[in-house]
């Protein structure tokens, strides 16, 4: 039998870690492939091995059972291979039209034959059935519709594979839905399709075949039916992970931050957050929980201190805080664990002990008379929040951007919890980190939980927010649509409020558990 | 560890130097002077006599102000290469005050045009810093439209309302209660050279052992994470480029009350430009760009004698600070194949 | 001299003296479009004026001296991009680099081939070719567009030519797209890399040809510096001009402009050097107004914007 793709004994190492290990994977036609593992595990660049951006060391490589060597994307384009990545690869500024035809425009003469364009991508839309504004400027599309023209960008190359990177990272349960009866249709019509993804219960909804990774190997290949999430689960890590630290039943306690009718704009001046009101009580968790890009990082911008308000306040402890600077909210106890770790909370280039003294320098014991840094006390911080924190790390002058994702994390983290503050912002805590430190992210939340600080935990990740929240607040254009306890909801519910189609009423909202 | 890193400010530019004039003997050689023997010139031009020597450290401190000027700002991710603006108007400013005040006694007069000279070049530079940070304007295009303005501007100055008694576009001299002290009087050496030292030494240690200096080169690496922690970045920038001005402001000033005793139109040979070489040369790094100025110092008082005792024209200096740019720019192509793997896809 | 005769010399001095700046202008224009801001079109164009005098002198003829111009600032774009590219320099300073090369090279060279420091003129500089429309020469006012240096049909002509490829062609829209989402052009297939070679080398061919204008184009001498910071107003003229072919022609035709009226009036005894300021005062205001009038739909993004 001829399979779609096959990729023997891949290797491929990048310095210091073996991403690929001999891998090898076959994928027959018309059917969809799921490729699992956790963030680490090497299922990217496997994917960008069959896509022609990156070269692998070892190895080959066969489409259609014919050995092919691809020197970049143009090579897997045309064997007939289209990859539709986690960030959309969409110029913004540009239609839909330009979009697609980017990099394969019909010419006649010396130009872009425009008439020849829109017709064959309108013919290919009726007939698999995508219906979008050619027209249109790509950035004033939802994402769902995004999506759409990613992969009608594949079909108009005349992709037969498609690979897909974590699609549904960005789509409401309804969308995501969606999105797999449009892959079982195009699977139906003989397309390949290969999903990476690490959301099990989406793999068992919609795959043919499993193909587990973990640590740069292929752990588990079989069929679907002959598995179950919790089976792969247990594959992708390796072993069964003790429970997170359990959650301490509270008295009602007081309101330690609230959010009143704030409104907040975004870099293009559109109000992203609008009249949202919120209370976060001391030792609660609360999870927002929305489809990225409805605001949630102004809204955790505007806790921090990073972003103003165009209206309503902030209170604190019964202070009003709403025109008080980052320096001066971290002072008072608001902790920031920003969504862009490397490019927002760390600085690279610079050693684990500078970037875990970010933000204190200023204060004593770190720096005194004129500002001076205490590089002696500086030190015994930095190795008191390696130990604490258990950062693994050569040394503490050690370049941040040498760690692992996980560790880096966990400086970040580190250097934001360490005090114990009594409020904590933590957007997308556990984004692109390996399951140990998620593990340990969790961990750490829940012991300041029970401590007495309250969290706002900002997350796109369903089970991260059903796990540790004590209450859920749905966030949809930049508004509070639903508060709801865990216990009492579904992922089902959650996706209606998250999408839009539900809401609750005035009282409803803030009344909750 | 701090000793190591002081030891690495120190041998990056001097290898650099020592590279460059390996190099530069290619432009030697087509004079038909032996490139050993024309080196050895230059370094007795340099270093061979006190007076050589006094010459060196006085045609290196233009350099050091301007270099120091560009370094604490490129620290900070700043490009003020406006520096050359930022002197004019001070050397204008301390030859007003040194020409009006005259009445003053040396110890209050001398610091009055220093002090002017810095608020003047610290004021220039306040228009592309606040152009860029209210605005977003690249500080690159409006701080070289300053430059240009200040040279014009202080010229005309020079040739009409301060006209002085001589024939070309300058001032009258500055009182003596104004001018500098000289180590000797055969040599433009003054104490802006001292200045300049205890600025360098000053910007060394609030770089790098103070909370604020922590900030501006956090600010030069990554402004996002900066302003996470804490620093309101447009402020930190038009400070940045306020005191990077005064700097500058100070080189001019020196200049006007230690070397020509007035204002002379367009007397900068480029000192700002050759001062962001310095800055780079040095890495940035306070004491790198007093190297690198005594190097351009040494260099230019070592071509006259070279020029007169050899075939080579002292026009080798602008060659080799080409050479230098270049290996400058090889090495960032070094340290790119050698620098920690960017994050990989997960 | 009549009011008409003004308007006519006006104009022909406004189109000679922007022809330089719209050609770097337009190089300055691919370059940022295809997402590398070109702070190095002052040394091309620098490098094309000295080529352009060392040519012509050797070999009497402008149109070599034009042409060894337009490939030498080839080559300094070329190592601009190696610079960028390859060298992964930060931006600026690869583009302080090629200036500061630029300036070196043509100050020693000027005094090594030619003996002299500070300019340099002969006659034995061949200038370059004038063409006359016939047709135009009796008409007042148009005369001006008659007679000019070959360069100012030629800037002119490319305003028109870039705009098509820009638009209408596969290479202008990959270079459309290259500077805001380069990923996506990658992702296509295209070689994004090549085509900033390709870009970068083209924008120092144009200026050098500037360059060549600068030296050649009415006068024929080289002094140092000539340039004289006409790339940055190039830089500002394709702000000004919104990054687009006809707007960097409309704020070249500006600049030039007040170019020659500065010349105009320095006839007239009026201090010089306020004058002179003109054109970069008038680049600071319209930097500052441009922005001020695109503030929040993102249209400039020189240098990313810093919150309040």
């Amino acid at each position: 039998m001829t399979y779609a793709v096959e990729m023997k004994g891949i290797r491929k190492t990048f310095p210091g870690v073996v991403a690929n290990d001999e891998v090898t994977i076959r994928v027959r036609s018309g059917s969809i492939l799921c490729l699992v593992g956790e963030n680490g595990a090497g299922k990217t660049t496997l994917m960008n091995i069959l896509y022609g951006l990156e070269q692998p060391e070892a190895g080959e490589i066969l489409v259609r059972g014919q050995p092919v060597h691809f020197a970049s994307s143009a090579d897997a384009i045309k064997a007939g291979i289209g990859m539709v990545h986690q960030h959309f690869m969409l110029v913004p500024d540009l239609t839909v039209l330009e979009n697609i035809i980017l990099g394969h425009e019909p010419v006649r003469r010396w130009g872009i034959n425009w008439n020849r364009a829109r017709t064959a991508v309108l013919e290919l839309s009726q007939r698999y059935g995508f219906e979008l504004p050619l027209q249109e400027l790509v950035r004033r599309l939802p994402v769902g519709l995004q999506q759409k023209v990613e992969i009608l960008k594949l079909l108009y190359r005349g992709a037969e594979i498609l690979i897909l990177d974590e699609p549904t990272a960005v789509l409401t349960p309804q969308e995501t839905g969606e999105l797999f009866a449009n892959l079982r249709s195009l699977a139906g019509q003989g397309k390949t399709i290969i999903l990476i993804t690490h959301k099990l219960d989406e793999v068992m909804q919609v795959a043919d075949h499993v193909v587990v990774m973990r640590k740069g190997r292929v752990v588990q290949d079989l069929p679907a039916r002959e598995t179950t999430a919790e089976e792969i689960a247990y594959f992708m890590v390796g072993r069964r992970l003790p429970e997170v630290e359990e959650r301490k039943p509270h008295e009602k306690a007081e309101v330690i931050l609230s959010l009143q009718r704030i409104t907040v704009a975004d870099d293009s001046g559109f109000p992203a957050v609008r009249e949202l009101s919120l209370d976060l009580h001391r030792g609660e968790i609360v999870g927002v929980a929305g489809v990225s890009g409805n605001g949630q990082r102004e809204l955790a911008q505007a806790v921090a201190g990073l972003r103003g308000l165009i209206g309503g306040d902030i209170y604190a402890g019964g202070t009003k805080i709403s025109s008080w600077e980052r320096s001066r909210r971290r002072e008072w106890g608001i902790s920031y664990i920003p969504e862009d770790r490397t490019h927002v909370g760390l600085c690279l280039p610079w050693s684990v002990e500078d970037n875990l003294i970010a933000g204190f320098h200023r204060h004593k014991p770190l720096s005194g008379v004129l500002g001076r840094l205490d590089r002696q006390a500086i030190a015994r911080w930095a190795n008191d929040l390696i130990g604490r924190f258990d950062i693994r790390t050569p040394s503490r002058h050690t370049p941040v951007g040498t760690l692992s994702g996980g560790n880096q994390q966990k400086v970040t983290v580190a250097r934001e919890v360490a005090g114990a503050p009594p409020v904590i912002v933590a957007h997308e805590p556990t984004r692109g980190v390996d399951v140990g430190a998620i593990h340990f992210v969790h961990n750490q939340l829940m012991l300041l939980r029970n401590a007495g600080s309250a969290i706002l935990l900002i997350s796109s990740d369903l089970d991260e927010i059903l796990k540790l929240s004590d209450r859920i607040a749905v966030i949809f254009r930049g508004e509070i649509v639903a508060l709801l306890s865990p216990g009492r909801t579904s992922r089902q519910e959650l996706g209606f409020y998250m999408a839009g189609l539900k809401r609750r009423s005035g009282d409803e909202a803030f009344s909750a558990s | 560890m701090r000793l190591f890193q002081l030891l690495e400010a120190v041998a990056k530019p001097v290898l650099t130097i020592l590279i460059a004039l390996a190099v530069g003997t290619i432009l030697i050689l087509p004079t038909g002077t032996h490139p050993l023997e024309a080196y050895e010139t230059l370094f007795m031009g340099a270093f061979g006599s006190w007076n050589n020597f006094f010459t060196t450290l006085a045609r290196a401190t233009p350099l050091l102000f301007t270099g120091l000027a560009a370094a604490f700002a490129f620290q900070g991710g700043v490009f003020n290469i406006g520096a050359e603006g930022q002197l004019y108007l001070g050397a204008m400013a301390a030859a007003l005050v040194g020409i009006y005040a005259a009445a003053w006694p040396w110890f209050v007069l001398q610091p009055a045009a220093l002090l002017a000279a810095a608020v003047a070049g610290g004021l220039w530079s306040l228009v592309p810093g606040y152009m860029k940070a209210r605005l977003g304007i690249n500080e690159v295009i409006s701080t070289i439209m300053m430059n240009n303005i200040a040279t014009l501007f202080t010229a005309y100055l020079a040739t009409y309302p301060f006209k002085g008694e001589l024939y070309i576009g300058a001032t009258y001299q500055v009182a003596p209660a104004a001018r500098l002290w000289h180590i000797t009087p055969r040599s433009a050496l003054n104490s802006g050279f001292l200045i300049g030292i205890i600025v360098a030494l000053i910007l060394y240690y609030v770089l790098y052992r103070t909370a604020f200096g922590y900030e501006v080169r956090a600010l030069g690496i990554n402004q996002q994470f900066a302003q996470y922690m804490g620093v309101d970045v447009a402020r930190r920038t038009i400070l940045l480029l306020f005191i990077s001005g005064m700097i500058a402001g100070l080189g001019g000033a020196e200049q006007v009350l230690g070397v020509h005793l007035r204002f002379i139109s367009n007397f900068s040979p480029g000192y700002a430009f050759t001062g962001i070489t310095v800055a780079l040369l040095g890495r940035l790094h306070p004491l790198g760009v007093l190297i690198g100025a005594l190097f351009f110092g040494a260099l230019e008082a070592g071509a006259l004698q070279m020029e007169t005792l050899t075939n080579v024209s002292r026009d080798l200096l602008t060659g080799l600070q080409g050479i230098i740019i270049l290996l400058l720019a090889a090495e960032m192509l070094l340290k790119f194949k050698f620098r920690t793997r960017e994050a990989r896809p997960e | 001299m009549n009011a008409l005769g003004v308007v006519e010399m006006m104009l022909a001095a406004t189109l000679r003296m922007s022809a330089p700046i719209i050609l770097a202008g337009l190089g300055g224009l691919l370059s940022f479009r295809i997402g590398m801001l070109n702070i190095a079109l002052e040394g091309m164009m620098l490098i094309g004026s000295f080529t352009a005098v060392l040519v012509s002198y050797f070999t009497g003829s402008g149109y070599l001296g034009m042409l060894a111009a337009g490939f030498l600032g080839g080559v300094l774009g070329y190592l601009f991009a190696l610079f960028n590219l390859k060298f992964k320099a930060h931006n600026i300073i690869a583009g302080v680099a090629v200036n500061t090369l630029a300036l070196g090279l043509t100050t020693y060279f000027l005094r090594t081939f030619f003996g002299v420091r500070g300019a340099f003129s002969s006659p034995k500089i061949a200038g370059l070719p004038v063409f006359r429309l016939p047709g135009l020469e009796a008409v007042p006012v148009l005369r001006a567009f008659s007679g000019q240096s070959v360069l100012v049909y030629v800037s002119i002509s490319l305003v028109l030519l870039l705009h098509y490829i820009l638009y209408q062609t596969p290479a202008g829209l990959r270079i459309r797209a290259g500077g805001r989402h380069p990923m996506a052009v990658v992702t296509a297939g295209v070689n994004l890399e090549r085509l900033k070679y390709i870009v970068l080398i083209a924008s120092g061919v144009l200026s050098g040809l500037g360059g060549a204008h600068l030296s050649l184009g009415q006068l024929t001498m080289f002094s140092e510096n000539m340039t004289n910071g006409r790339g940055f107003i190039a830089m500002a003229a394709t702000i000004f001009g919104q990054n687009t072919p006809l707007g960097t022609l409309g704020a070249s035709l500006v600049f030039g402009f007040a170019d020659a009226l500065t010349m105009r009036l320095q006839t007239y005894n009026f201090p010089p050097f306020l004058i002179q300021m003109g054109p970069y005062v008038l680049t600071l205001v319209t930097l500052v107004l441009v922005v001020q009038s695109t503030a929040g739909r993102g249209r400039t993004r020189l240098a990313g914007r810093l919150p309040q």
